[in-house]
């Protein structure tokens, strides 16, 4: 279907069937003949050059030493769509709060667990800025998307219990706010790899690089290491218990496979991969 | 968030100091101090983060079915055996637990580094400061406040109530033990019901801390300083992965494989069951000590 939108006047084709409408080109969002402007947006902090250099010079593991002379080739700035919620607790409305969750039920990069957004210092969106990046349209509908907020509700609900309280959560949809994000790729050789980044605070979320050859060897190594020094461990450990050292070996062997297979297995990839793990 | 001269702010030392301090710190780091000719600091950033510090104490009266398992050595024919005794008590008690817990008003999710900071500052108390007093030194660097003192009084009974679950359990343990008469016995919780008081639930004012994020580049990459700024205090920071580290990794793995294994092989004699699951607990051990060879950065907090 067709939606004109009532903002910025520009046609946009939708799937039909959906309760919001978002605008490609403003971010205006239509739902049930009402429009909500309320369409904010983090600007991002870390433009392209950054991004790539902080990608570059992470130097993952087994990666080679002249990664930061890689080509970047494109860089794409992506705003995921968050909806913004205004939550409220009654009889305990001090509890009030604000959050907001991913919009989208596949976000354009992959985005660690858990991955939590900030609310504050969004600024209003202008359709000036849509020229800034690709701005993706919720396919989520608001009431699926607040299940992501369950621990607000649970805290609340811990804290009201605590009081001997029933609390019933409201929430109402105040908007949505534009989360940028970059999804670069860069050559190495004759092979491409894709990274991301944060764009609001710089953190490297996932990167695919290439594997040098001194770390596959290092993998390789390791991997040989952990087998051998565990099976003659293994064998020490039998003959001092009395048992014949051969059974000690092999049992050191079996034991040892979760590393060495764990380690060959990146020893033999086709390329590394880093993905963000606790936020320093 | 409030009323802004009701905020307060920690006064920080200069970037210059805090540099200053992140060298010193370098110097003395065990695997460091030796690469410190490699290592070039870049000019930090500040920023000061919200929290606020809440004093909360909850108590909890309960009432529990605990069963109690002992070893108790009889004699039969005057020769001495073991025998394992259960029993089942039923306790009440009261327990009651008291903190100051640090909640970042903030919703996103920030890590280790703000754990530490907040930890620190509650270790060192220095002095809040109005904002406007501490505004005159930067401007820029306020992150803002999203959540309520309300909403922090919420994460705050949230986070201590874990804590104060497992001192009903502890409670209860001992009083089973006491009850049935023994002092060394296994307790397993049954069943319980709990009913909570807070006896005091107080937010501090919010309170800005700063924390200053000092990069250094060794051998082509950047890595970080998370440092305290009113004294300087590196509270996390991270650092390359070094062959001593992946040596130590190394290690971990081949001893683990090598004891279970070594040790399956002689409980497969006794028992197939035993001697398996300590293979595949030394497969699973190796797997998870062969992580830290994979590693290139980690974390000293």
């Amino acid at each position: 279907m067709i939606i004109q939108c009532p903002y910025c006047g520009a046609k946009y084709e939708a799937p039909p069937g959906r309760r919001f409408y978002v605008c490609p080109y403003c971010g205006t969002v239509v739902s049930e003949g009402r429009v909500y402007e309320s369409v904010y947006i983090f600007k991002p902090a870390v433009d392209k050059t950054d991004a790539f250099r902080r990608v570059l010079n992470l130097k993952p593991v087994g990666s080679p030493d002249d990664l930061p002379a890689a080509t970047p080739t494109a860089a794409e700035l992506h705003f995921v769509p968050l909806y913004l919620y205004h939550i409220t607790f009654q009889p305990l409305p001090e509890l009030e709060t604000y959050a907001a969750a991913p919009a989208v039920s596949q976000p354009p990069v992959e985005l660690p667990k858990g991955y939590r957004f900030p609310v504050r210092w969004r600024t209003p969106f202008k359709p000036s800025l849509e020229k800034m990046g690709i701005f993706h349209q919720p396919d989520l509908n608001p009431e699926a998307s607040f299940h992501a907020l369950s621990e607000v509700v649970e805290e609340a609900r811990d804290y009201a219990s605590v009081f001997k309280v029933r609390i019933a959560a409201t929430w109402a949809f105040e908007g949505i706010v534009y989360y940028p994000l970059w999804r670069l790729e860069y050559q190495y050789g004759n092979r491409r790899y894709t990274a991301s980044v944060d764009a609001a605070d710089g953190t490297v979320l996932h990167m695919e690089y290439p594997l040098s050859r001194r770390g596959r060897s290092q993998g390789a190594a390791f991997a040989a290491a952990a087998l051998l020094g565990s099976a003659a461990l293994g064998a020490f450990v039998a003959h001092w218990a009395g048992l014949y050292p051969d059974m000690g070996a092999l049992g050191g062997g079996i034991a040892s496979t979760g590393a060495a297979l764990r380690l060959a297995a990146f020893a033999t990839a086709s390329r590394g991969r880093y993905q963000a793990e606790a936020k320093l | 968030m409030g009323n802004p001269s009701d905020v307060l702010a920690v006064p920080t030392l200069s970037s210059s100091e805090i540099v200053k301090r992140a060298v010193e710190r370098t110097r003395r780091d065990m695997n460091l101090r030796w690469r410190i000719t490699d290592i070039n600091f870049s000019s930090p950033d500040l920023l000061y983060l919200p929290f606020y510090f809440v004093d909360v104490k909850l108590s909890a009266d309960y009432q529990a079915t605990v069963v109690v398992t002992y070893a108790k050595t009889v004699y039969v024919k005057g020769q001495p055996r073991t025998r394992t005794v259960t029993r089942v008590a039923r306790v009440a008690g009261r327990v009651s637990l008291s903190d100051v817990v640090a909640v970042l008003a903030r919703r996103a999710a920030w890590g280790l580094s703000v754990d530490k900071l907040a930890e620190h500052f509650l270790n060192t108390a220095p002095e809040p400061k109005p904002l406007a007093e501490a505004a005159q030194q930067t401007s820029s660097a306020f992150l803002a406040a999203e959540i309520t003192p309300e909403r922090a009084k919420a994460k705050a009974v949230r986070a201590v109530i874990p804590r104060l679950l497992a001192k009903v359990d502890e409670d209860a343990s001992a009083r089973a033990r006491a009850a049935v008469g023994v002092l060394l016995a296994a307790t397993f919780i049954q069943d319980k019901a709990v009913d909570y008081a807070v006896e005091r639930l107080e937010a501090s004012r919010l309170t800005y801390l700063p924390l200053w994020v000092v990069p250094y580049l060794y051998r082509g990459s950047y890595y970080h300083y998370y440092v305290a700024g009113w004294d300087g205090k590196v509270v996390v920071a991270e650092e390359p992965a070094f062959a001593e580290h992946r040596t130590a990794s190394l290690l971990s793995a081949v001893a683990a494989g090598g004891l279970l294994g070594g040790l399956s092989s002689a409980l497969l004699y006794t028992d197939l069951v035993m001697g398996s699951a300590a293979l595949a607990g030394g497969a699973v051990l190796t797997y998870l000590a062969a992580g830290g060879l994979l590693r290139s950065r980690r974390v000293e907090a």
